[in-house]
This record gives C-alpha cells, sequence and structure tokens, in this order.
C-alpha cells in the first residue's frame, strides 16, 4: 500500500477539508495505479510551528511513499496532480505547496 | 524544501525563539547555499519521546542533494550554535544533521526541484524571488 503522510496548518483550509482531500488523492493515485488502496494520515501544525521564509507558514507538506519507482515523466505528472486537486480544494497556490515522492527503490543520492 | 524538522523538549522553546531560530536557519541555508528563502520550512515539534537521554533538541534538514561536506558542516555547526543561544540549551546537547534528497522527487511552486548549479536553477531562483 502507497501512504501519503500531510503535514498542514491546523487552523488552516487543508485541516477543514482533510476528507475532500484524501477522497481526491485516492481519485489521483488510482488514476495512475489502478486498484490500489492508499493510506493518509495527517499532521496539524500548530500556530507558530511552523515557518516559511521565517514568517507563519501556510504550507502544505505531502510526502507520498508508493509502492512503485515511476520515471521522471510520471513523477511529475503525479506530482502535478497532487499539487491541481490541493489548489482546487484549498485555494491555496503552488507556492504554499511541497510534494515529496519516495519511490520504492529511492534513488542513490 | 529544504525543511528542517527540530524537535525539543517540551518547555525548552517558546514561540518567539522558535521564531527567531527559524529566521537564522533561513539566513544560514541561504548564505551556504545561494538558496532562495521563499523555499526554507522550518517545523517544530515537542519531543514525544524520540530523543536520546542526554539529548535536548534535534535539528534535522532534509535538503537537495549537491553540497559538499564543508557547506553542511558549516550549516549545522552554526544551526547547533544558534538554538543553543536562542534557547539556552547546552549545545552539546543538540544534534543536528542533513538529509540529501534527489531534487526531481520534490515538486515546489509548481515545478519539480531543479539539481543544484543546473541550467535550471537560476529559472528556479527567478520563480523564489517573485513568489
Amino acid at each position: 500500500m502507497s501512504t501519503f503522510s500531510c503535514l498542514i496548518q491546523a487552523d488552516g483550509i487543508a485541516a477543514a477539508s482533510r476528507s475532500e482531500l484524501e477522497g481526491r488523492l485516492q481519485t489521483l493515485h488510482a488514476t495512475h495505479y489502478p486498484s490500489e488502496q492508499i493510506d493518509v494520515s495527517w499532521r496539524l501544525v500548530p500556530d507558530g510551528y511552523m515557518f516559511t521564509e521565517g514568517r507563519q507558514s501556510t504550507s502544505s507538506v505531502i510526502s507520498c511513499r508508493l509502492q512503485y519507482s515511476p520515471t521522471l515523466a510520471e513523477r511529475e505528472r503525479y506530482m502535478r496532480g497532487v499539487c491541481d486537486l490541493w489548489t482546487d480544494v484549498t485555494g491555496c497556490t503552488d507556492h504554499e505547496i511541497v510534494v515529496a515522492i519516495t519511490p520504492a527503490e529511492p534513488p542513490t543520492v | 524544501m529544504p525543511l528542517y524538522r527540530t524537535l525539543v523538549r517540551p518547555g525548552l522553546i517558546d514561540r518567539d525563539q522558535r521564531q527567531a531560530f527559524a529566521n537564522d536557519v533561513v539566513e544560514v541555508h541561504c548564505a551556504v547555499t545561494g538558496a532562495p528563502p521563499s523555499f526554507v520550512h522550518v517545523v517544530y515539534a515537542d519531543d514525544d519521546g524520540q530523543l536520546a537521554d542526554g539529548q535536548n533538541a534535534m535539528v534535522l534538514g532534509t535538503i537537495r542533494h549537491g553540497r559538499d561536506a564543508e557547506q553542511k558542516a558549516e550549516i549545522t555547526s552554526r544551526l547547533s550554535a544558534a538554538l543553543a543561544d536562542y534557547t539556552g540549551i547546552d549545545v552539546a546537547t543538540i544534534t543536528a544533521s542533513l538529509v540529501d534528497i534527489d531534487a526531481s522527487y520534490t515538486m515546489e511552486g509548481g515545478v519539480l526541484l531543479p539539481e543544484p548549479g543546473s541550467p535550471e536553477e537560476a529559472e528556479w531562483k527567478a520563480l523564489g524571488a517573485t513568489s
């Protein structure tokens, strides 16, 4: 099973939209990897516990641990899809979203 | 990205100190790497049992690979010192480390992160400057 770990602001729109976001992530994942269920966990960050550029953060960080090893083009499409659904549901901008993929076979860096 | 996770024993850091240290993370990371500040994230958590005995704080930075050992050592030593300075925590009980990631596995600002030093990086830096 592939897993999503989402770090979001506790008092932000994403926190209030978790159910919809989870459903949309499942739908997105199924378009890339049909029939696999995903597990989504949430970490809600209280006010004053996350900063971006030294200011109170409004960002979401979505970490996807996949059971697959997508190519560069595949993971770009996948992460683009996550950004699109996130902006659609929450109204945030691309600059407030970080998406990271950990593949089944992590690259050697 | 970068994302600096900072784990501290409960009660050892307050909001103003978290803000001050977050500012230092931006300053140090950008000074050493040249990365745009708008991409620097710092997230804190109160320790829930992950810290070892004798350890009061841990800073774990996830950064794009391509930084050399000297750059990494400068970042971790300056951040440990800054956190100790702001909180009064003994610097010997602070652990700071960095984990490299392959840039192309992360998207931020709607684009894949470029490799450090790549031709795409200049465009990305401009994006960060305007965000």
